[in-house]
This record gives structure tokens, C-alpha cells and sequence, in this order.
């Protein structure tokens, strides 16, 4: 390892000890969260995903398989196809930008197994998300606050974020983590139908700076 | 060929001037708007006031001069409102050099012949967007300075003029080293015209190859800082 290297990866594990210490601090009004509590009080570190070679569908939704992922559980698959052709979802996704509940409704149609945003195929659709969660919607954050944006889509976008984290080595997206992470009020909590997406997206940030990934 | 210095500020404008005026070939302007969400009428009196003033601190004739010889255009919009295009069209621009805030429309971009140019702190075609410096250090790569002809994009303008790199290792903090950057502009719009002007003027092509690159963390900030510290 790199002296540049062994610096970068001595930061990303001082930020898992402090994101462990926030998640279990995060209230535990649903069912998932309290899983979560509990599953992250000693954690499976040598879990680990791979970039699915196909395209695969969950038999459950992919708020489901999210929850699946952050409790290292494992997730009904089967072979499958994308909803539609990655062009014209890359396209209808730009179109949803000003548009949260319908981005919210696409990408978890889209994504029933959240891992599909691994693929190859999925690059111009990574790279977008990530625009739009360090562009538009950090600079509405920090004008207004996290109550300006809709909770539920940010925090979707950046358990996808982080999913792309755990095992890539742009360090781009750790780092997209990162800056959210740092933006977050300690004692905010989002009032949304899925306010859980704030638990798994730190469980998922916390699985991305493990020593089984940054060691990448 | 005609330069049009773009800013909001007569004294950020007047740092470039001084620097280039001495540029053979080269007939120098001074062209400052409002801020978008500043009043037209306080930017101008504001930059008139620091003109005047300026004019007064002791320098060369030539120089101290430049406010009253027909050098600093006012545009009393927006650089994108459409009354300040059409007065820069009537300008006839080659060259606008880019030292003001904001994203330029096309429409603007269009008025200058050849077009405008922004001296940015990162070596494309890899580095585009925001903190490019920092970026570049924790992945230990060159850190330097592009200039290139702004397009709508983000950092994206096909044609690289000059790059170069430049070493930032005898500084030990991210804010003096990205200001050492951020002052080479001048020098880096310098040569930028030297090439336009001479016989041969090429460019480099930013094939968009590269990424874009996003405000960094203060985690990430942190360890770039110590890089810094420890000359890594």
C-alpha cells in the first residue's frame, strides 16, 4: 500500500467507527431498523457482493432487498431483463429530475434486485445519480436544509450510492458518501413513508468502509 | 485580436489587464456585469468607485489610464441577458477570457469569434468539475492548469489551448495552493493567446475521456491536507 493509500484507507476506517456509533443511535420505530440495531452490534465483515454478470430480478421489491442487503441476508433471484432499454431509462430518468416521486417509483422498479446497478450497463445511469445527489440536491441542502428535498428518493439514491461504494474503486462515490455524511444533522430523522432508507443507507455507507472493502 | 476580459469585479479584471496588456497583436478590453442576483445599478456604481479609485493609486500612465480610454464596457445585464449579447456581438470579440461566476449560455459563448476561455485548475481530459486540486493529489496525479474553450458543459470544451503542470508541493495547505492556481491565471491566458496568435495555433482535444469530479469531503480534505503537510 501507498503512503497515500494507507492514509486514505486509515480515514475511511475512523468514519466506520463514528457512522456504527450513528446508526445504532437512530431511532428504532420500525421492525428493519430494530433487525439492524441489533445485526450491527456484531456485523458479518467478510460479506461481500459481487457485480451481477447478468441482469437478475428479486422476487421481493427492492425496498425489500435493500433491507435484505443492510442485514447481509440473503435475496430470492432469478434471471431476468431490465424494465426497459438503458437508454430510454437513462432518458426518463433525467426527465423525472425535478420530479421525486416519480424518480423514487423508477429506480425501484427498476432496481427490484438493487445490485443490478452494478452492471456494466449501468454506468451513464451511476454517473447521473451521482450528479444529481452532489450537484442539484447538495446545493439545495445546504441553502435550505434536508427538509427541502424528498427524503425518501435522496436516500434511496444514496443506498444505490453506496452500493456502488462497497465495491468500486472510484473513490468518487465513497466520497459522495462521505460529504452526505457529514452534511447530516446528528439528530434528524426523516418524517417519510420509508424513513428506514435513513438507517440502511448508513448500514450500507458503514459495509462500504469495512476493511474487507477498502482493502480494494 | 480583439480580448474581452469577462468579469463582475473591475479590480479581479484589472489583475488580468495588467498582466496582458503589454501582449503584442492583442487590442484589450475590460467588459464587467452585474452579478445575477446583484442590482445592475449598485455592481456598476460599485466598479465605477473602485475604477476611480484605482486610477489614483500610483502606477504607470498607460495603465492608470485604462478606465478613460474607452477600455471598461458596462454592461448595465446579466453577461447571458440578451442585451448584453447583442452588445458584445457588436463588440466583435475574438476572444473573451473567462473571470467572472457562473455557467456561460450558448448564446454568449457564440458572441466571441473564437470563443471563451477558462483557465481551470485541473488536467483534462481527466480532471473536470470541482476541487480538481484535491482530487488530483489523493490520487497522486499531476496537479496543472487547462485552458480551454468553454462550452455549455462542465468543463467539457473540445479545445484544450495549453496545459501544463504545475507544482504545488512547496505549499502545505489546500487553500494557499489552490490560490498560487487560481493566480496563475493571467499567465496561463497569456500563453493561451500566444498560441491563438501565432502562425500555427493548435489544440489539444478534450475527447471527454476523463470524470467528473465533485466538491470533496472534509474526510477526503483532511488526508489531501496531510499529503500536503508530509510532501507525500
Amino acid at each position: 500500500m501507498t503512503p497515500i493509500q494507507s492514509l486514505i484507507s486509515k480515514s475511511l476506517k475512523q468514519r466506520h467507527s463514528d457512522v456504527c456509533e450513528r446508526l445504532l443511535a437512530l431511532p428504532t420505530s420500525s421492525d428493519f431498523a430494530n433487525k439492524l440495531n441489533r445485526h450491527f452490534q456484531s456485523p458479518n465483515l467478510s460479506a461481500r457482493w459481487d457485480i451481477p454478470e447478468t441482469w437478475l430480478n428479486s422476487q421481493q421489491s427492492c425496498l425489500l432487498s435493500l433491507q435484505a442487503l443492510a442485514l447481509d441476508e440473503s435475496i430470492e433471484l432469478s434471471a431476468g431483463v431490465p424494465e426497459m432499454p438503458r437508454d430510454e431509462f437513462y432518458e426518463i430518468l433525467i426527465l423525472a429530475a425535478r420530479n421525486p416521486e416519480q424518480r423514487f417509483v423508477l429506480l425501484t422498479t427498476e432496481y427490484s434486485f438493487p445490485l443490478n446497478f452494478l452492471h456494466p450497463s449501468e454506468e451513464k445511469i451511476r454517473e447521473h445519480v451521482l450528479e444529481r445527489l452532489m450537484v442539484q440536491d447538495r446545493a439545495v441542502i445546504e441553502r435550505k436544509s434536508f427538509g427541502a428535498v424528498e427524503s425518501d428518493d435522496l436516500f434511496l439514491r444514496l443506498n444505490l450510492i453506496a452500493i456502488q461504494a462497497a465495491i468500486s474503486t472510484d473513490l468518487r462515490f465513497i466520497d459522495a458518501l462521505n460529504y452526505y455524511y457529514e452534511l447530516l444533522p446528528s439528530s434528524w430523522y426523516p418524517a417519510s413513508q420509508h424513513p428506514w432508507l435513513l438507517n440502511s443507507f448508513l448500514a450500507l455507507y458503514a459495509k462500504a468502509l469495512t476493511p474487507a472493502f477498502v482493502n480494494r | 485580436m480583439r480580448v474581452g476580459i469577462l468579469a463582475n469585479s473591475y479590480l479581479s479584471a484589472f489583475t488580468i489587464y495588467r498582466q496582458l496588456h503589454d501582449l503584442p497583436d492583442c487590442d484589450l478590453y475590460i467588459v464587467l456585469s452585474p452579478l445575477p442576483h446583484r442590482s445592475p445599478i449598485i455592481s456598476v456604481l460599485a466598479n465605477f468607485a473602485r475604477m476611480i479609485i484605482g486610477s489614483l493609486s500610483p502606477m504607470s500612465w498607460q495603465l492608470s489610464s485604462v478606465p478613460f480610454n474607452r477600455r471598461v464596457i458596462f454592461l448595465p445585464h446579466t453577461i447571458d441577458h440578451p442585451g448584453s449579447v447583442a452588445q458584445l456581438k457588436k463588440l466583435q470579440f475574438d476572444v473573451g477570457l473567462h473571470k467572472s461566476g457562473g455557467i456561460y449560455r450558448k448564446e454568449t459563448i457564440t458572441a466571441f469569434r473564437l470563443g471563451i476561455l477558462n483557465p481551470h485548475i485541473g488536467l483534462l481530459p481527466e480532471y473536470r468539475g470541482r476541487s480538481v486540486m484535491e482530487w488530483s493529489l489523493l490520487k497522486n496525479d499531476p496537479v496543472g492548469i487547462s485552458v480551454f474553450f468553454i462550452d455549455t458543459g462542465i468543463d467539457t470544451g473540445e479545445q484544450i489551448i495549453i496545459k501544463e503542470q504545475v507544482d504545488v508541493s512547496h505549499y502545505t495547505s489546500i487553500s494557499e495552493a489552490k490560490e498560487f492556481l487560481f493566480n496563475l491565471d493571467a499567465t496561463f491566458f497569456r500563453k493561451a493567446l500566444k498560441v491563438l496568435n501565432s502562425a500555427e495555433p493548435g489544440f489539444q482535444l478534450n475527447d471527454g475521456s476523463g470524470h467528473r469530479y465533485y466538491v470533496m469531503s472534509k474526510l477526503f480534505q483532511g488526508v489531501v491536507q496531510e499529503i500536503l503537510e508530509r510532501r507525500l
